[in-house]
């Protein structure tokens, strides 16, 4: 996801055009990644509400989806797929009927997880009005992918903005207008869905051709390249700056939770101790994302912020005591 | 008096040894629910073992914080010299169900000390929440207790037994059955009531400073409850048939045992956790059945 992010800027700024097959591999590959994503989260929540049956079975729906990721590019997670100018593997016909086969398996078992949570009422009384963002409020705090598609902002770089080939497949937005935790899990149970969709759609409208576009010249120097992606937990920009030599002049990725955590201190306004855990995890946060540490001494009231550089050498220190 | 020595020695080795094993059968059966294969049977007396054998990290608390482990373990072997396991129970004389409630109120004070001496804030918290679940909770269980007591004439468990077996069933019962086996979940800390542990929440709460030998005891007390409140449940609401040998008697009760064991782990796994103001809202709702249960059984019904 962030590899693709970076190369579509790379390949804006150095105006190279991606072959379509490589853009609906890429379309695929970042869906599949967006369907073990949430079905991650889906585990990882009914975790801290203490229900791990939730856990363990969507983790076991997750790992066809991560088999799947090996056979296409080597790894389960990690892909390594892209490169600029197109993508380092194809996906060869003998490996579509395995690709549906665990589409479908997937679609069936993400439904009866929908069904079982629609249907469970002690789930409900602990997600429902709970955790709440109004619609003013995610607006007001630009929050970001399935977050603000919870409290009914229809945003979604994949509609608004498509790249890969998104614009052939194209996508139903999903959007849910409860402002709670509740729909924050509706609307990422059935993104899940949609993404099958988009994956079985990409995969027949694949065209035939090369997956790498001939780069036969240096880079230039000098220009400016920005592109958005549609990650599973927002939207991520990145944005380069080329230089002379083979590496950029800079280069600056922005992660969704950074945005997302900021409106957390308001959903857990006036809730109790139990409510926290799930609140600040129904925005799917990242924390090594987020690359600074604020550091509140309770008695004076001093704030520290540590950021990324103190942050490594903190972590290095710590591990050299450790040994 | 040397058959009630004989009887409470069963009864504590049988807590003592067997209610581990039971523990093992719970997990390997949410392992049945979450499709894992699951720790073997024998898990639950290896984490014992490797507990007792560990060092004990000592954090700032006080004394309630050190001697609470052993106050919850000592008070639930004094439950389990209360309860009827296949046989006559074994203090029957010093012990009515008064004694019962009061033991097993004793224990969960003892984990409320715990967390409050730990002087940890997830200690504390969940402290708190053990208290309002004891308010809650304790009553359910001895109004139930006193139904069954008002049913049988006599507040002695060996009476109670002695009644249930001899009558059948009646609406009170059931009602009284019913407030019962709930109120022992949350007793039991299973889910939907795992609240005071709470671990993603308060990182199990009253526990979080409890180490080596101590935690041993904790968790050696509340396997223990496991086997002593399955026993209450089916020794008095389900003792038929009425079994003459007692070595077949003990083994027909660890089965009816298991079987209530495994209804609650099913429960267990297919629960989140609720909040405490939902469960005692639950359980406060649940007294009036346990009410009505009395009432019936006052006017005979």
């Amino acid at each position: 996801m962030h590899s693709t992010g970076y190369c579509q800027a790379l390949e804006k700024a150095a105006e190279i055009e991606v072959p379509a097959r490589a853009r609906f591999i890429r379309t695929i590959i970042l869906e599949l990644e967006r369907i073990h994503s949430h079905l991650l989260w889906l585990g990882i929540a009914g975790h801290i509400i203490g229900f791990d049956t939730v856990l363990m079975q969507t983790w076991r729906i997750r790992e066809p989806v991560m088999w799947l990721a090996e056979q296409i590019t080597g790894n389960r997670k990690l892909y390594g797929m892209n490169i600029v100018g197109g993508v380092r593997r194809d996906i060869p016909e003998a490996l579509h009927p395995k690709i549906l086969e665990v589409m479908d398996q997937v679609e069936k078992e993400t439904k009866a997880v929908l069904e079982a949570v629609v249907n469970d009422s002690t789930i409900r009384m602990r997600l429902e009005g709970v955790g709440k963002v109004p619609n003013s409020e995610a607006i007001a705090h630009s929050i970001l992918g399935p977050s603000a598609r919870g409290s009914g902002v229809a945003i979604d770089i994949r509609a608004d903005h498509p790249y890969a080939a998104y614009a052939e497949t194209g996508v139903n937005v999903i959007v849910e207008t409860g402002e709670d935790i509740w729909a924050r899990t509706v609307v990422r149970i059935k993104e899940t869905l949609e993404s099958v969709r988009i994956i079985r759609d990409a995969l027949a409208m694949m065209p035939k051709g090369p997956i790498q576009a001939v780069i036969d010249k240096p880079i230039p120097p000098g220009r400016v390249g920005c592109s958005s992606v549609e990650a599973p937990r927002g939207e991520t920009h990145h944005f380069v700056i080329t230089s002379e030599e083979p590496r950029p002049y800079r280069w600056k990725a922005r992660a969704p939770t950074f945005q997302n955590l900021q409106v957390v201190p308001l959903a857990i306004l006036n809730e109790t101790i139990a409510d926290v855990p799930i609140t600040v995890g129904s925005f799917d946060p990242c924390f090594s994302c987020t690359e600074r540490v604020e550091a509140v001494d309770v008695r004076s009231g001093q704030v520290r912020v540590y950021r990324k550089k103190e942050l490594e050498e903190l972590s290095r220190a710590f591990t050299r005591r450790g040994r | 008096m040397s058959q009630n020595v004989l009887l409470g020695v069963i009864n504590v080795l049988l807590v003592l040894l067997l209610s581990p094993l039971l523990e093992g059968t719970i997990r390997k059966l949410k392992a049945f629910v979450h499709s894992r294969v699951g720790p073997p049977l024998y898990q639950p007396y290896l984490d014992l073992l490797k507990l007792l054998g560990k060092e004990e990290v000592e954090c700032e608390g006080n004394a309630l914080y050190r001697w609470s482990p052993v106050v919850a373990f000592a008070a639930v072997l004094g439950v389990a010299l209360l309860t009827p396991m296949g046989l006559a129970p074994p203090l029957d004389s010093a012990g009515e169900v008064i004694v019962f409630v009061y033991l097993i109120t004793l224990s969960g004070v003892a984990v409320m000390a715990s967390g409050i001496g730990s002087g940890s804030p997830y200690g504390v918290v969940g402290s708190g929440r053990e208290m309002m679940l004891i308010l809650t909770v304790e009553p359910i269980l001895a109004i139930a207790l006193i139904a069954v007591a008002v049913k049988a004439g006599s507040m002695k468990l060996s009476d109670i037994v002695a009644y249930q077996l001899s009558h059948p069933y009646s609406l009170s019962m059931l009602l009284v059955t019913f407030s019962l086996f709930l109120a022992v979940l949350a007793q039991l800390a299973k889910l939907p009531f795992d609240i005071v542990e709470a671990e993603t929440e308060i990182m199990e709460g009253p526990f979080v400073e409890q180490s080596g030998p101590r935690l041993a005891l904790f968790k050696w007390s509340f396997y223990a409850k496991e086997l002593i409140f399955a026993s209450l449940l089916v020794t008095i609401f389900f003792p038929w048939p009425r079994i003459g040998t007692p070595a077949l008697a003990i083994l027909v009760n660890l089965v009816k045992v298991a079987i209530m064991l495994l209804l609650v782990g099913v429960i267990d796994s297919v629960n989140p956790r609720l909040r405490i103001d939902q469960a005692i809202r639950f359980y406060g709702a649940l007294i009036f059945v346990a009410f009505a249960g009395l009432a019936f059984a006052i006017v005979g019904s």
